[in-house]
């Protein structure tokens, strides 16, 4: 397949971007003991781009659903960069120290819930578990690129391939829950080894979702601009149905969040109250809190609610943007004030985000402009379902059943 | 009965060659015939229901006269037999609205066929569940005193108790899933007036049918009306059971206070929901011969629903297991320990793991999903894993709580079971009055499909699947 679009400018930007963001971020905090705090929560947040960009891919194939085949190419470029993300756990790994106190041994003595589960939360054990996770994604990721690019180059086996990726993917759903769970526990709630939410991974794995179909949303969008095949798959019908999702996983991002909140406030015990009593009762992280329930929950769910504001490519890609900024906020909420940040963010954190984001642009550009960016012989593209149902325009009434399905399903 | 067209298994949503005609006949037939032309087990298990409902009712005497120290319940365990059923009956009504709702707005077809009798299951179940909050309260004649409403002696109810929402959330969804079940029956009751045989028939859907014409104007009211209740009635899947999950999370006690709960009881619900779509579908369609409009397509995408639920509260366990243990609070690490290998109760735990986990894990496989006694049995083990998984819950974290001094092992009595037993009689009796007054199947949406299948040949969903499971791909 021959690269169908020139990612060369952007490409090499992100990546200058990244290298420099990175040491100078690097350079900036050294010998202050800052650096890993913010390195982990970019480590988070981009490794999360490409784990909820793995979730969303074995739905898709699992659902087989008609939205799938369009969008498949940027979340399987989102998932081509789990090893770079690998790459990326390699100086979490060294800031152990630096990061979690259960790696302190003063703490650990003085912290008896803390010595209870130090069979669990140690260093060794918390490099071993960090590359399990990763071998298990990195070989998901694998076998769903390998038969991706069989597919592109066999069109007489695509439905055989298709077959297989959708058989396997609901064994990928359960190692993703499992993996991504006890990952975020290691990685983000032993950041305050006393406290505890058993909703924790799961909120984590939404913002991931809605991560990635937000950045699939802008990046298909962005590609219509310049792909003739991409903007004519993406009619008002398939951006409808992105922005459902999008809209759903926001929606469910909010359920989540609320229930933790709700049992964690109304328990009021000493062990778990430790998270909201310190965002709601310190500042910027009550005012952030606020800002979030509002600008990422409630002014989302009201605009994404009209199906006019979905069917609008320019008004869609702005809402997807929206929702990045937001989870990126909703994750400097979550962790900063664990890693011992007050209110705004140092330089340093800003430059390991903008740098791991660079390096990790670069990787998914470049992978995006290396193949087809349609998955010509997906089965599902073959036979588009209804041809009055599929157009980039309001169907016409052509035939009176469908428009009479029209109106009922629409 | 045409059984010809009926006998044929399929999996599409809809069996070849059907008719708008033969959609009555299959479906309208049995309700229109007299009461002399009913099956004979249709007679038998309505008097098994009604036998069981005389028993409910006598539970029900018991209680008010006597009251709820009938029950098992002592303290610590205030919350028992009761709260567990109560549970576990209106967590079988979530698939009913998750079909006829959510599935709709999700454009599944799949979903007519299977939604009329879903939603009956829906509103008789909630019925069952209703009771058992009113019937727990004690005096449940002053049941009225849980609604807000300016009285003499000061008594409001407290709106930081989830326990107060529960009343809003089980009424606003009983309320809605009347509505929805009974709009969407209108066109149905109009074909059953016109076609009515007798003046009893032509009375009841006369009037309740509204006078439906089925005029364009009145069509497109009707599915507008039908798509907004469908858009309210999606929100109260997830209210409904997270507000039950709350009742239990925000009290303090081990096992109760995980803030996985709320979304780990909405899948339980929905779990529990098709379980009994499945029991229920699977004799209904081999009794009203109606193999070519519930078909393989439906069991099979029932179950699926069923593994995948399924597996969303095993993470529940998982997680509820791992964080007590990760917590090393010693209260929560006990619970665990107790649940899992506690001498009173271990049993449970173990049941529960063999049928909502072990029991679905064939589900995976397609020969599994297509066959409808495999289907039926692992409904029936889902349902009762359902139970323990309240059981578990409720009973078993509420025994072994704080204090030593205050452990105490409950034992449900004969009042318990008689009014649980007894329950389902009136889920029952409810539910064979419905088979034998109203139409099982929506018959005017079965309608536009057959019309649409007529249009464009085929089912036009066999298409991706012909693709995905063509050339030896057909596990």
């Amino acid at each position: 397949m021959s690269p169908s679009f020139s990612a060369s400018r952007p490409l090499w930007v992100a990546l200058v971007v990244g290298l420099v963001g990175l040491l100078a971020g690097l350079l900036l905090s050294l010998g202050q003991g800052t650096f890993f705090g913010g390195y982990l929560m970019a480590f988070l947040f981009w490794a999360g781009l490409s784990l909820g960009a793995l979730a969303l891919l074995a739905v898709n194939h699992l659902a087989g659903g008609s939205w799938g085949a369009v969008v498949r190419r940027p979340l399987e470029a989102m998932v081509a960069a789990l090893p770079l993300t690998a790459l990326f756990f390699v100086p979490v790994a060294f800031g152990v120290q630096a990061l979690y106190p259960w790696a302190d041994q003063a703490y650990v003595a003085a912290h008896p819930l803390v010595e209870f589960k130090v069979g669990y939360l140690n260093v060794p054990w918390f490099v071993i578990r960090g590359v399990l996770y990763f071998a298990a994604w990195i070989a998901i990721a694998w076998f769903y690129l390998r038969n991706a690019r069989e597919q592109d180059e066999r069109p007489a086996d695509a439905g055989l391939l298709g077959y297989r990726m959708k058989s396997l993917s609901g064994l990928a759903i359960v190692v993703y829950v499992i993996t991504v769970t006890l990952a975020t526990v290691d990685w983000g709630m032993s950041l305050t080894p006393e406290w505890w939410s058993g909703i924790y991974g799961l909120i984590f794995m939404i913002s991931q979702a809605i991560c990635a179909m937000a950045l699939t949303i802008l990046l298909m969008t962005g590609l219509a601009r310049t792909d003739a095949k991409v903007d004519a798959l993406l009619t008002w019908k398939r951006l409808q149905d992105l922005g459902n999702f999008l809209m759903g996983f926001i929606m469910f991002w909010a359920y989540v969040n609320i229930s933790q909140l709700i049992i964690q406030w109304s328990n009021n015990i000493v062990e778990t109250n430790t998270f909201y009593v310190l965002r709601f009762d310190v500042e910027p992280w009550r005012g952030l809190g606020i800002y979030l329930a509002v600008a990422g929950f409630a002014l989302p769910f009201l605009i994404l609610f009209s199906r006019w504001v979905k069917r609008q490519r320019g008004v869609l890609a702005f809402m997807a943007g929206w929702a990045i900024l937001n989870q990126v906020l909703h994750t400097y909420w979550f962790l900063a004030p664990e890693v011992g940040r007050i209110g705004l963010p140092l330089l340093s954190d800003v430059l390991s985000f903008l740098g791991l984001g660079g390096i990790w642009f670069a990787f998914v550009l470049r992978s995006l402009a290396s193949r087809s960016l349609i998955p010509v012989n997906d089965p599902r593209l073959k036979h588009p379902p209804v041809p009055a149902h599929a157009g980039g325009h309001p169907a016409p009434a052509a035939q009176p059943s469908a428009a009479a399905t029209e109106v009922r399903h629409a | 009965m045409p059984t010809s067209v009926n006998a044929v298994e399929t999996n599409r949503v809809l069996g070849p060659g059907q008719t708008p005609a033969s959609i009555d006949d299959t479906v309208n037939t049995p309700v229109l015939a007299g009461l002399d032309r009913t099956p004979l087990w249709w007679w038998i298990g309505f008097a098994i229901s009604a036998a069981l409902l005389g028993l409910y009712l006598v539970s029900v005497v018991r209680l008010v006269t006597v009251g709820t120290g009938i029950f098992g319940n002592n303290m610590p365990v205030a919350w028992a037999m009761p709260i567990i059923n109560f549970v576990w009956w209106i967590g079988i009504g979530h698939a009913g609205t998750l079909i006829s709702a959510a599935l709709l707005l999700f454009r599944q077809p799949w979903r007519t066929s299977i939604n009329r009798f879903a939603e009956a299951m829906t509103i008789f179940a909630v019925v069952c569940a209703g009771l058992y909050p009113i019937l727990h309260l004690g005096r449940p004649w002053v049941f009225y005193w849980l609604l807000p409403y300016p009285n003499t002696f000061g008594l409001f109810p407290q709106f930081r108790s989830p326990l107060a929402w529960d009343l809003f959330a089980i009424s606003a969804y009983a309320t809605v899933s009347l509505v929805f079940w009974y709009i969407g029956l209108i066109p149905d009751l109009a074909t059953l007036r016109d076609s009515a045989r007798n003046r009893f028939q032509k009375l009841l859907y006369g009037v309740l049918s509204l006078g439906w014409t089925g005029s364009a104007r009145g069509w497109t009211r009707y599915m507008r009306a039908y798509l907004i209740l469908a858009a309210l009635s999606f929100p109260l899947v997830l209210s409904v059971h997270s507000t039950i999950a709350l009742d239990f999370a925000v009290s303090v006690v081990p096992g109760w206070n995980n803030t996985i709960m709320p979304p780990y009881f909405v899948a339980g619900a929905v779990f529990a929901g098709f379980a009994m779509v499945l029991i229920l579908a699977i004799p209904l369609r081999r009794a009203f011969h109606l193999r070519s409009v519930i078909t393989m397509r439906h069991l099979d995408n029932a179950a699926k629903l069923l593994l995948g639920t399924g597996m969303i509260v095993v993470y529940g366990y998982a997680i509820e297991l791992f964080m007590a243990w990760y917590s090393g609070v010693e209260f929560e690490v006990y619970m665990a320990y107790n649940r899992v290998f506690g001498a009173d109760h271990w049993w449970a735990f173990w049941l529960l793991i063999a049928c909502n986990f072990v029991a679905i894990q064939p589900l995976w496989f397609r020969r599994v999903r297509q066959s409808p006694l495999a289907l039926f049995v692992i409904g029936v083990i889902v349902s009762i894993g359902m139970w323990l998984e309240r059981f578990v819950i409720i009973v078993v974290s509420l025994t072994k709580d704080f204090l030593l001094s205050s452990w105490f092992n409950y034992v449900p009595t004969f009042w318990d079971w008689a009014l649980f037993i007894g329950s389902f009689g009136l889920f029952g009796t409810l539910f064979f009055a419905f088979l034998r007054l109203l139409p099982l199947v929506a018959t005017s949406e079965m309608k536009e499909m057959a019309h649409h299948d007529a249009q464009h040949g085929s089912d036009h969903f066999e298409h991706i699947r012909g693709e995905y499971y063509g050339e030896g791909g057909r596990a």
